[in-house]
């Protein structure tokens, strides 16, 4: 069976995937094969790691060393995403690290394959830029998402590590929800709720009860009885003889509960201030701080999973943590700044040869925000998606286009009249019946051309202006 | 005139009966009778009474630290929620030691009421320290001896208590009845009863002086000389090892004084282990509150006494297994005092009405009540005084003496047509301690 698949740097088929095995000697489940590398040590591991297309741990590794692989290949950016599979004899806990137990080298192929297939999905250039991107790009590219683990001996108790691995140790947490509120992550199931100290975080906490009034923890409980025959009430300690109770009061001998006495309630008795309460306090002690507070003002924390958005997707196709016009910038795209150096050389050089004609279209998507609210951003993104698949059939390999803060896109057209820039308007215009959605996606277009409408002194900062104010209004 | 003629015939008769020559002639008749059968008997009692009296005076209030570990069998039925009070008075024992409860709900697929408010307790208890709880369902009925035979299966002490579902304990209960397990000699202890309904009605102040009459008074007095009659269901201390020795509770009714028996077929054989009562390891126990139920009662228990003594133990009254003095003691507070008696009041009483005229019957029966009155009151006075642990309480109940001659002579009557009934009419397969499906296969 030979799959191939397309990516960025073109057409790979399933021969040339090339998987690493880490092994663990004298401990391999899989026979060696062709196509896969050993390696039997960390540092070669790291070595080679960048001309691979997945990983394999084969072996009984302890969980510090598959740790110590796994940190290595996520924490470098340029292999953060691939899969690390691991040998049915990991245990299980550390099999977690991994992107699961594999049967056989078969399975492993097929399913870097399967990965590697959906490649598209990850702009590879974006890696390097930040960490955003790297965690991105690991969940685009996988079923799961982001799990918590619990680390007992840990201060947060829950972690993710392959969260750490990928963007360092700090503030993991805080992260992760910077994420979710940005909307590049969506919250996965509740896991837990756990309550920290309020000073340093920590989950390790004490609860104790103590004297009300003088905070002591030396607090006894003490039983009451009630004497029936003289009605008063008091500690059992008061009541206790040599030969039983007898009432401090009344000297009756209590004998038979229920009819001689009962025991009326329970209370408790400070060993410090000799203070008499029924309830005690409860306070927290912090084991890692030994700051004390009142359960009320611990820190309370809810522990959810993580998966990826359709935004976060977005983001991590695209390389730019944007919005869904990002989508568009694959069609020749050059960044504004340069669109505006491009279009000014075009001017003058219009208006020193006349001939040489040029256009430029803004296209707005008047309803984008509608459409997106009734739709979802997901719907909305897949439909900016077929449009600019639309477009880029549309325009031609010389035409440049940008996009302006406000998603506004421009095209600007070289050697085309007003006849050629209204054909390609119209075709634009003519995508939108293409959309099955309703709402459809309204375009607004403003076409400019160099052969009927260019002032005196015109530059590409008064012509865009003068394009984006008719847009816009 | 509205009071008829023959009336004043009867009180006429009355009143001079006791001058006339043939009541005289009757009474020395029965004097031999009673001189004979009763007063050896409360004699005997009496002086037990005065030795333990004696004892107890000298006796240290607290004891060494022997603290053996405890099971109490609680052998429940449809007590429904009084059981709690039975749990809750066991947990709250003044005992350092170790208690494990164990409430056996016998039937408890149709008793779900007794049962869960048995289970209901065992927050309750497990809190307080040393004291578990291990309530045993037994979902199908069985009877008591099925139900403590289970119970044996889970129990787990050195000290078994066989007790009832429907009795509380005083606080000091375990801590007097386990001090006596101190002496390796004492096989089993009989604890007191007393009557916790006492203030319900007529009847159960009745029978709360007859129980401190026959089981405070009477089985203290029989223990100082080793002859304790019966180890009461409701209330019986078990070494472990004795319990395993005769193996456990056998089948059919009156299951008490069957294991008494059988433990003292025992007492011939190995003669260093005894039977103690303890008249202050006491237990509160609910009574029938009206006549017609307490007749019902008795019917059964007199009934299963006579069943005991002539059809399944009759072996045991033999020299060669209880020794001589059990021997006499059986024959003559079981069988003559218990059964004979009985029979022969109702003979003689019948005799009297056939053969003489009703006033001097009447005056003759007039002297009797009073020869017993004055019997009664002196004894229950000696009695309290040297015995009660609540004096006041059952000084109280002095009010009621009169009554008692004729409550007692009403149960003797009783008494006779139990036992005439159990001997003809197989009456302890008539019981409600165990289902007929179970008393039918028993052997005897």
């Amino acid at each position: 069976m030979v799959v191939a698949f397309t990516s960025e740097e073109g057409v790979i088929s399933m021969e040339e995937i090339r998987l690493l095995r880490f092994v663990n000697c004298g401990n391999i489940s899989f026979a060696p094969q062709d196509g896969v590398i050993d390696v039997d040590t960390l540092e070669d591991l790291v070595a080679k790691i960048r001309s691979v297309h997945g990983v394999i741990l084969d072996g009984d590794f302890s969980k510090e060393t598959v740790l110590m692989a796994v940190k290595e290949i996520r924490k470098i950016p340029e292999t953060c995403y691939l899969p690390v599979f691991c040998s049915p004899s990991l245990d299980s806990d550390s099999a977690l690290f991994t992107d699961g137990a594999i049967k056989s080298l078969d399975q492993a192929w097929e399913k870097t394959a399967d990965m590697w297939g959906k490649l598209n999905e990850v702009d590879r250039g974006s890696l390097e830029l930040s960490r955003d991107f790297r965690l991105l790009a690991y969940l685009a590219l996988r079923q799961e998402g982001l799990n918590p683990l619990l680390q007992p001996f840990t201060c947060d108790a829950y972690r993710y590590p392959i969260a750490e691995f990928l963007g360092g140790e700090s503030e993991t947490r805080q992260w992760l929800r910077n994420l979710r509120d940005r909307g590049l992550l969506s919250q996965g199931p509740l896991i837990d709720r756990i309550r920290s100290c309020p000073k340093c975080q920590c989950t390790h906490l004490n609860y104790i009860d103590v004297c009300p009034n003088c905070g002591s923890i030396d607090i006894v409980p003490k039983e009451f009885i009630h004497c029936f025959t003289c009605g008063r009430v008091g500690p059992v300690d008061d009541f206790l003889q040599e030969n039983g109770y007898r009432c401090p009061f009344c000297g009756t001998h209590l004998r038979h509960l229920g009819s001689d006495y009962d025991h009326p309630l329970e209370s408790f008795l400070c060993n410090d201030c000799g203070h008499k309460f029924i309830e005690a306090h409860v306070v927290v002690d912090c084991l890692s701080c030994q700051t004390r507070s009142d359960p009320e003002e611990l820190l309370v924390n809810t522990i959810h999973g993580y998966r990826i958005s359709e935004k976060g997707r977005a983001a991590a196709r695209v390389g730019s943590i944007d919005d869904v016009y990002a989508l568009l910038d694959r069609l020749n795209y050059v960044i504004p700044a340069y669109f505006n150096q491009l279009l000014d050389w075009m001017i003058l050089l219009n208006r020193r040869y006349p001939d040489q004609t040029f256009s430029v279209v803004g296209v707005r998507f008047v309803n984008l925000i509608q459409v997106s609210e009734k739709l979802g951003r997901h719907r909305a993104s897949q439909i900016v998606d077929a449009l600019a698949e639309r477009l880029r059939q549309l325009i031609r390999n010389t035409d440049v286009t940008t996009r302006t803060a406000t998603g506004i896109l421009l095209l600007l057209l070289p050697m085309t009249d007003e006849a050629g820039a209204s054909v390609v308007g119209g075709r634009i215009l003519e995508l939108v019946n293409l959309a099955e959605t309703s709402p459809k996606p309204q375009f607004q277009l403003v076409a400019f051309s160099s052969s009927q409408n260019m002032r005196e002194g015109e530059s590409a900062s008064s012509l865009l202006a003068r394009i984006l104010g008719e847009l816009e209004s | 005139m509205l009071i008829p003629e023959p009336f004043f015939q009867i009180i006429a008769l009355v009143l001079e009966a006791p001058l006339v020559s043939e009541t005289w002639e009757i009474i020395l008749r029965f004097i031999p009778f009673v001189l004979f059968l009763e007063m050896p008997v409360y004699l005997l009692i009496l002086m037990g009474v005065l030795r333990y009296g004696l004892l107890r005076m000298n006796e240290v209030p607290w004891r060494s630290s022997y603290y053996p570990s405890v099971s109490c069998l609680i052998t429940c039925y449809s007590e429904g929620e009084a059981v709690q009070q039975t749990i809750r008075s066991l947990s709250r024992q003044l005992y350092p030691g170790r208690i494990q409860i164990v409430p056996i709900i016998d039937g408890a697929a149709a008793n779900k009421e007794t049962y869960s408010a048995a289970l209901s307790m065992k927050d309750e208890v497990d809190r307080l320290p040393n004291r578990v709880l291990k309530v045993v369902p037994k979902w199908q009925r069985g009877g008591r001896v099925s139900a403590l035979n289970t119970g044996m299966n889970f129990a787990d002490g050195e000290i078994i208590m066989a007790l009832d579902g429907d009795t509380s304990f005083d606080n000091d209960m375990v801590e007097r009845a386990t001090r006596h397990f101190e002496n390796p000699t004492v096989g089993c202890v009989a604890g007191c009863l007393r009557v916790r309904n006492v203030r319900a009605s007529l009847v159960t102040r009745l029978q709360a002086i007859e129980y401190f009459f026959s089981i405070q008074a009477a089985k203290t007095g029989l223990s100082a000389f080793g002859l304790v009659n019966n180890i009461s269901g409701a209330f019986g201390v078990f070494r472990r090892s004795v319990l395993e020795l005769i193996g456990g509770w056998d089948a059919g009714t009156a299951e008490d004084l069957d294991i008494t028996l059988r433990v003292k077929n025992y007492l011939g054989r190995y003669h260093c282990f005894r039977i103690v009562f303890d008249p202050e390891a006491m237990g509160f126990t609910h009574v029938p509150d009206t006549f017609r139920d307490f007749f019902k009662q008795r019917l059964r228990w007199d009934g299963d006494l006579s069943f005991m003594y002539f059809r399944k133990h009759w072996r045991t009254f033999s020299p060669r297994l209880v020794g001589w003095k059990n021997f006499i003691a059986l024959l003559w507070t079981g069988l003559l005092f218990q059964v004979v008696m009985p029979v022969v009041v109702v003979i003689y009483t019948a005799y009297l009405f056939i053969a003489y005229p009703l006033g001097v019957v009447a005056g003759t029966m007039a002297l009797v009540y009073l020869f017993y009155l004055a019997a009664m009151v002196i004894l229950f006075l000696v009695f309290v005084l040297l015995l009660s642990e609540r004096p006041r309480q059952d000084l109280l109940l002095v009010f009621w003496l009169p009554l008692v001659p004729i409550f007692a002579f009403a149960n003797r009557i009783h008494g006779a047509f139990s036992a005439l009934w159990e001997i003809f009419g197989l009456g302890h397969q008539d019981t409600n301690m165990a289902p007929w499906w179970v008393t039918k296969k028993s052997k005897f």
